[in-house]
């Protein structure tokens, strides 16, 4: 079978060293305004974006950040609206599975997945993309509830922000049916044989507004620089992690400072709002320019 | 041999779920016929000398079956699109099809376009599922009209006008079913199998070729309701849903849930074209206009010159008054209710919700012309049903004297507001009418009943014969050897599907044991087998006068599960112990190994009761089963169980001829009824112990309580004679029964019973789970609970009733179908269709026997009257088990109604000559001549006529 | 629902012993020591393999083997209706019991003695056969890793409709099918069975020759999986330059 080729000598002293003194390792590349991957600090990695990778999903992406891969898929389902009647529902789930680190099995349950969740609601909810109007099928009686399942495969940092953009990538490509609510209350596919009066409607599905897509970028802080777009190296060895979130209008819709006892200063402020802005446009245009397969 | 697949995602979304599957196309599809030689041989079924092939489109595979089956129409393309939907639409039709395209000997062949790389198609932006499956076959017709040589045309068969000019502009020789019949002088019975079309355009045709001929005809009905109106009309209360039951063809009764009384629907206006068992929604008419009491139903019709009233009229085809063979549980309740006073509410049918239209035809024949009417070479016929409660059904055909004095099929394609009948057409002729063999087909066919062999599926679940106990069934620990007990069978001479068998002993502590052993069907038929599916699906054996239509193959029927004299066979046994006093002691269920020591005829054992010179152990245990039966018999009778009575007759049958050359009273003896007991009892233990294991999924046997005024009939023709019925409880009435006697009259009683068991519902097979617990008694035997455990080998409410019991006692677990409620369900609907339709078709099969009795023979016989009318009374015959009406004033030559000469009291159930000379009461006994009156085209009748009594031979009184 | 129509088309087009479209690769990962995705139709399974790696706690240490650790997942949107499954489904437990017996009978756990591995396996699409697509997307993970192993190890289902043995069942024939199924693993190469699951009521003589279909079709994906396996070797030989030994 495959064999991996052993590293050659030289390289196993330096991978040695890595190992027992992990900040000297770094901060020597440091010293040098580079990181082990031979990026400079405000560097970010390449993104990707692929839609509707599963079939089984009314829409999906598989989106990477250099190494980190998170897969998104959205369920819908017709739903009673309650308060409001004219309004649909968005319920967002992060899991890290067990395959996104070596870690995760050993490890206990953590508030990562539930902060993550909480972002991620937070990030479609606040953005002007979220209309959650557009999800009502009749005032009252139907309405779509939006299922956001995310699982991220592979955790080399930012998982944040990889959360945002696959969430944005899955939502953008969703196409809501054309149904129709019968007189009994059942919501069948517009056109569909059940209706009696044998006329079809058929109707270009339409998509939710793409407008004011908040999309985000995590920077570490060690030694007191920043850090752009970290890996999961370089998080553990930061000070404290801050997460921008922007929506490409000028606005910035969510910063989260973790990293407890840090104090952050107005000039690393100001960057990191910069460098997300920067981030929003590179990140914004592998989001429109990925295509789902069949379309 | 795996091509290269390219494939498309096809996603349905059906309700809100998103579906998706994946769809491959390929490129080793073959066309089916040797003129591609990229073709696989060894499919091809398209002949290489045809002078044309066929592709039809759906609504031609749907609708025009008849013509497609016809054995002159070969050659034909039937695409896997076409097959799809016509699944959809149509279980019975895709059956039809797909028996079609598996017959070796004809050359339809399937071709599977959807999956085919060149033909498969994706819908346009805007096209809808139909237009695009149209397409789809119009692309499958084109490619093979590219891939044929010029010589084999391809010609596309349609009869939708936007189908048929689209595949004209594709190229396509198209053209309709109709046309291309025309254009097959060779087989000119093809036209007459072309359905009628009832769209639109078909209207626009018919009038464009009449011409000036009147642009519109006159509307006759009122329009349907459009199923909008029709929902919004229920739910708001003013419409009524019901499932229509015809007795004729312009009388309806429909039960609504939503009303409390049942509603009668009078006149064809009124039926606005539902057939019996259509799905309706009905309008009540205001109460004024609800016609009541006794009077003829109104010829509501309008237009009453039109030439096919008249017709109807002539044929006398809504008369009543014709003679019928009347049985047990039958009753003609339009006479109850033409007879009893009071106004029920009447409706209108606005709608019709589904129609249960035959996909396998109604029997019937030509309507003969009116004497002096000269129809020769007229297309247009009109179809007279053997079944009254069908309406006529017009046809159009070519060979009307071919097939007049001929029992043919026709199947019912629409029916127009503007159109008196519903059209239909012409689909085989099964025989001359009257024949023996032609008039069981139509009995068959009237009731559904299936005679086709059993599958190659089915027979293999049958062990191979010869079959004999083994010793794994004498080792296994669930099983008794009760091979030492005296056990006989005591059925009718012939019989060779023993379901049953009894015996009875002493026990060492001075009791009694009492055996019923009934055939281990279950152990053969597994659920969810071919067989299992095809005996739930037949549902019983049919036993016709000469003729047995098995539920179960032959070996089993007849052999292996057959519990016959002198070998070991596997049993489920049900043993009581019994005091000497008859006292039941204990209970208990085992399944068994027996061996009969004898098959008795109810003859043979009655004779061995009865010669007190016979000591044996077996006639020694028939005695004591015998006065044991008579006990239980009485407390029963104590208990309020009804004694009915039911006039069965039995045939001599000439064994050369296979005609009947005697028909007499069925002679019930003493060891009849102790079988009868000891089944019953058995079936009442059964219910009893299935139910407390399984309260939801027990099946039980119910008889409901008939309602007080189903029991009016009856009460009438009683006071005329002095004598009331109580019908408060089934005690009551089993007690006025009893009361009902007139001294040196024997017979009166009978006859009472035989009216009174005429006023009784049905009994029903139900699911526990499905009825209150008050719902389950079983009136007429008075049981609270009941069930059918005995004829597992003709019955398949038995086999359901094993597994539960088998479940009961921990020997299998029970099958999961049974805890399926809606599953369930299907399966006993289904049970009670089939157990009345065989019921039907017994009776069917007498009528038939009686007639070809009665055929060129005169017969005197004697007769009471068991109701009196204005111009006739209705008379019993019990020798023949016939029932009918003499006319008193017989019509007129020209029709015409002749003077009243007689007048009836209806108080008294009396009618009197005005002369006074004659007067006829109920009850009162007759004497009846029996012919057959034979009309045009072999059209037989039996026509009663009244005779003095002094004519009657002495051998011929009856006492 | 006729699942094998008489012309021997399935719903989906395939004759009865076609398998449908299959994809897989290796090293779609960055972090595993070895990671894979499997696809067979729009069935979608990724695996990823960490370790051999020194055993920590007290249980694993002195093995003179490799422990072999599974878990096994399905994404809530893999189906046609949402649905979140606990990691103590029953479904969840028995595809990972099996996985893990089928890899401890397939990688040479004694030659790393005192060492975790551990193999993941989520499963982002569900449409039938997701037990012998696991198990195929673990294997590739496995090799992918550079864990030796006995042989090559391929997985598939087939099944009875109408009477007629079909392979590798969708999730509508799955469901529909009331014939018995057959999941079956096997060392293609030393042909002996390392899986034999078998559901349903099965005539003695059918299970031959469902098992015969089953290995043809063990055999077909296992040619698709090596070749998967020698391009990815050539691809880290070339990154690589030559090896000397």
């Amino acid at each position: 079978m495959t064999a991996r080729v052993d590293s050659a000598p030289a390289d196993s002293q330096a991978e040695a060293f890595k190992r027992l003194y992990p900040d000297q390792y770094y901060r020597r590349f440091l010293s040098q305004n580079t990181r082990p991957d031979g990026r400079s600090l405000t560097q970010t990695r390449p993104a990707s974006v692929v839609l509707g990778v599963i079939t089984s999903a009314d829409s999906s992406a598989l989106i990477k950040i250099g190494n980190t891969t998170v897969i998104a898929g959205v369920k819908l389902e017709v739903l009673m609206p309650k308060d409001p009647p004219d309004q649909g529902c968005l319920q967002v789930n992060v899991e890290l599975t067990t395959l996104c680190s070596p870690e995760m099995r050993d490890n206990r349950p953590t508030e990562v997945p539930s902060f993550l969740t909480q972002q991620v609601d937070a990030a479609v909810r606040g953005s002007s993309a979220w209309q959650p109007q557009a999800l009502c099928i009749q005032a009252g009686r139907a309405a779509w509830a939006v299922y956001l399942d995310l699982y991220v495969l592979c955790a080399d940092g930012v998982l944040l922000d990889a959360c945002v953009l696959a969430a944005m990538a899955a939502l953008n490509a969703l196409r809501l049916a054309p149904v129709d609510v019968t007189d009994a209350g059942n919501v069948v596919a517009a056109g569909n044989d059940a209706m009696t009066d044998g006329t079809s409607h058929p109707q270009q599905p339409y998509a939710l507004s793409k407008q004011g897509t908040p999309l985000t970028l995590t920077c570490a802080v060690i030694d007191d620089r920043l850090i752009a777009d970290p890996s999961s190296e370089e998080e553990s060895l930061a000070a404290t992690v801050v997460s921008t979130t922007v929506d490409g209008q000028g606005h910035v819709m969510g910063l989260q400072h973790a990293g407890g006892g840090v104090e952050l200063s107005t000039a690393h402020l100001q960057q990191c709002i910069t460098a997300a802005q920067d981030r929003h446009t590179d990140l914004f245009r592998v989001l429109s320019s990925a295509q789902p397969p069949d379309h | 041999m795996l091509q290269r697949k390219q494939f498309v995602k096809k996603t349905k979304k059906g309700g809100v779920v998103k579906v998706v599957r994946e769809h491959y196309l390929r490129d080793d599809i073959s066309s089916g016929t040797p003129l591609d030689p990229e073709s696989d041989p060894a499919v091809n079924k398209l002949s290489r000398d045809a002078s044309h092939y066929l592709v039809a489109d759906t609504n031609v595979a749907l609708h025009q079956l008849d013509f497609l089956e016809h054995s002159a129409i070969e050659d034909v393309i039937i695409t896997s699109v076409v097959l799809e939907e016509v699944r959809h639409q149509n279980q019975s039709a895709y059956q039809r099809l797909r028996t079609l395209t598996a017959a070796s000997d004809r050359r339809f062949f399937v071709f599977s376009n959807e999956h085919h790389r060149d033909t498969y198609i994706t819908a346009l932006p805007g096209e809808s599922p139909n237009d695009r499956n149209d397409r789809a076959i119009r692309v499958a017709a084109k490619w093979y009209d590219t891939r044929m040589p010029p010589s084999m045309p391809v010609i596309f068969l349609t009869n939708d006008a936007d189908n048929l000019r689209k595949a004209q502009e594709d190229g396509l020789r198209a053209m309709t079913v109709q046309g291309y019949a025309q254009m097959r002088k060779d087989t000119p019975e093809l036209v007459d199998l072309v359905a009628a079309g009832v769209t639109a355009e078909k209207e626009n045709l018919a009038s464009d070729s009449q011409g000036g001929k009147g642009a519109k005809r006159k509307r006759i009905y009122e329009d349907h309701r459009p199923t909008a109106a029709i929902t919004a009309g229920i739910k708001r209360g003013i419409y009524h849903q019901g499932t229509l039951r015809a007795g004729r063809a312009q009388e309806g009764r429909l039960v609504c849930d939503s009303l409390a009384d049942e509603v009668l629907i009078r006149g064809r206006v009124a039926l606005n074209r539902a057939l019996d068992g259509d799905v309706v929604a009905v309008e009540l008419l205001p109460e004024e206009e609800w016609t009541g009491d006794g009077q003829k139903t109104p010829r509501q019709a309008p237009s009453p010159g039109t030439e096919e009233n008249g017709d109807e009229a002539a044929a006398g085809g809504d008369g009543d008054d014709n003679q019928v063979q009347v049985a047990p549980g039958e009753h003609l309740e339009d006479d109850a209710w033409a007879s009893t006073g009071g106004k029920r509410p009447q409706a209108k049918v606005v709608g019709i919700i589904k129609r249960n239209w035959r996909s396998r035809g109604y029997a019937g024949s030509l309507q003969p012309p009116r004497e002096g009417q000269n129809r020769a070479g007229a297309t247009s016929w009109l179809v007279v049903p053997v079944e009254k409660r069908f309406p006529f059904i017009r046809i159009q055909t070519r060979q009307a004297d071919a097939l007049m004095d001929k029992r043919i099929v026709v199947v019912i394609d629409g029916w127009e507001a503007d159109s008196m009948f519903p059209q239909g057409h012409y689909v085989r002729t099964l025989g001359v009418i009257g024949d023996k063999d032609t008039e069981t087909e139509v009995l068959l066919l009237e009731n559904d009943i299936n005679t086709a062999p059993f599958s190659p599926a089915v027979h293999a679940c049958v062990p191979p014969l010869p079959w004999a106990v083994s010793e794994a069934h004498l080792q296994d620990p669930r099983r008794e050897d009760l091979r030492g007990l005296p056990i006989c069978s005591v059925d009718p001479p012939g019989c060779k599907d023993i379901d049953d068998a009894l015996h009875i002993r002493d026990l060492p502590n001075g009791n009694m044991e009492l055996g019923v052993h009934i055939a281990d069907v279950t152990n053969f038929l597994l659920p969810g087998t071919a067989m299992d599916d095809e005996a739930a699906r037949r549902g019983t054996t049919v036993y016709l006068v000469q003729r047995r239509i098995d539920m179960l193959p032959k070996p089993l029927t007849e052999d292996i599960c057959s519990l016959r004299a002198n070998v070991d066979r596997l049993a489920f046994s049900v043993l009581w112990e019994l005091t000497l006093d008859g006292e039941l002691v204990g209970c208990r269920f085992t399944k068994s190994v027996i061996r009969s020591r004898a098959a008795f005829t109810y003859a043979e054992a009655q004779a061995r009761i009865d010669d007190a010179r016979m000591t044996d152990e077996l006639s020694e245990g028939l005695r004591k089963m015998n006065a044991y039966a008579k006990k239980r018999r009485a407390a029963r009778a104590a208990a309020g169980a009804l004694q009915l009575a039911s006039p069965e007759v039995k045939f001599e049958i000439d064994t050369e001829t296979q005609n009947p050359m005697d028909v007499a009273m069925y002679q019930i003896r003493d060891t009849n009824q102790m079988v009868e007991e000891m089944m019953l009892m058995a079936n009442v233990t059964v219910a009893e112990v299935t139910l407390r294991a399984f309260p939801a999924c027990a099946l039980l046997r119910r008889h409901p309580v008939p309602a007080p005024r189903q029991f009016e009939p009856l009460q009438q023709v009683a006071a005329a004679t002095g004598v009331s019925i109580d019908v408060s409880s089934s005690k009551a009435l089993s007690d006025s029964l009893d009361g009902a006697v007139r001294m040196g009259d024997a017979y009166f009683n009978t006859l009472i019973r035989i009216l009174a068991t005429r006023c009784m519902t049905q009994a029903l097979y139900f699911n526990s789970g499905q009825h209150a617990e008050s719902e389950y008694v079983h009136y007429g035997l008075a049981a609270p609970l009941y069930t059918h455990f005995t004829s597992p080998i003709r019955r398949y409410a038995d086999v359901l009733v094993h597994r539960v019991l088998a479940a009961t006692l921990d020997l299998a677990p029970l099958p999961p179908s049974m805890r399926d409620a809606a599953g369930l369900k299907a399966v006993v609907d289904n049970l009670n269709v089939r157990h009345r339709n065989a019921q039907m078709a017994g009776r069917a099969s007498v009528e038939l026997h009686t007639l070809i009795f009665f055929h060129e023979r005169i017969v005197l016989a004697d007769a009471r009257i068991t109701k009196v009318r204005s111009k006739g009374v209705i008379v019993f015959i019990p020798k023949y088990g016939i029932e009918g009406t003499i006319h008193l004033t017989p019509k007129a030559e020209d029709g015409s109604e002749p003077p009243a000469e007689y007048t009836m009291d209806e108080q008294k159930q009396t009618i009197r000559h005005c002369d006074g000379q004659l007067a006829l009461t109920v009850f009162d006994k007759v004497a009846v001549k029996i012919q057959i009156v034979t009309g045009v085209a072999h059209r037989r009748s039996l026509s009663l006529e009244w005779m003095s009594r002094d004519e009657l031979p002495e051998s011929e009184h009856m006492e | 629902m006729e699942l094998l129509s008489p012309e021997g088309l399935r719903q989906d087009g395939r004759r009865p012993r076609e398998l449908r479209n299959l994809q897989s690769a290796v090293d779609t990962l960055g972090n595993a020591d070895g990671s894979a995705t499997f696809e067979l139709g729009n069935t979608k399974v990724m695996a990823a393999v960490f370790g051999p790696r020194a055993a920590q706690g007290k249980s694993s240490g002195g093995r003179r083997d490799a422990d072999i650790r599974c878990e096994f997942a399905i994404a809530a949107f893999s189906q046609s209706e949402r649905k979140q499954l606990s990691k103590r489904d029953r479904r969840i437990l028995e595809v990972r019991s099996m996985l893990k017996e089928a890899l401890k009978a397939n990688v040479l756990a004694e030659l790393m003695p005192g060492t975790t591995i551990d193999v993941y396996v989520q499963v982002l699409a569900a449409d039938g056969s997701i037990g012998a697509a696991s198990l195929n997307a673990a294997f590739l993970a496995v090799a992918d890793a550079g864990i030796p192993v006995k042989d090559l190890m391929a997985a598939c289902v087939v099944g009875l409709v109408q009477d007629t043995p079909i392979l590798d069942l969708n999730q509508m024939e799955e469901q529909m099918s009331r014939g018995p199924s057959l999941m079956m693993a096997m060392h293609v190469g030393l042909k002996k069975i390392v899986v034999f699951q078998a559901d349903g009521r099965m005539p003695v003589e059918g299970v031959e020759t469902l098992a015969e279909l089953a290995e043809g079709g063990c055999q077909a994906v296992g040619k698709a999986m090596r070749s998967v396996l020698l391009d990815n070797t050539r691809k880290l030989a070339l990154a690589r330059g030559p090896v000397r030994l």
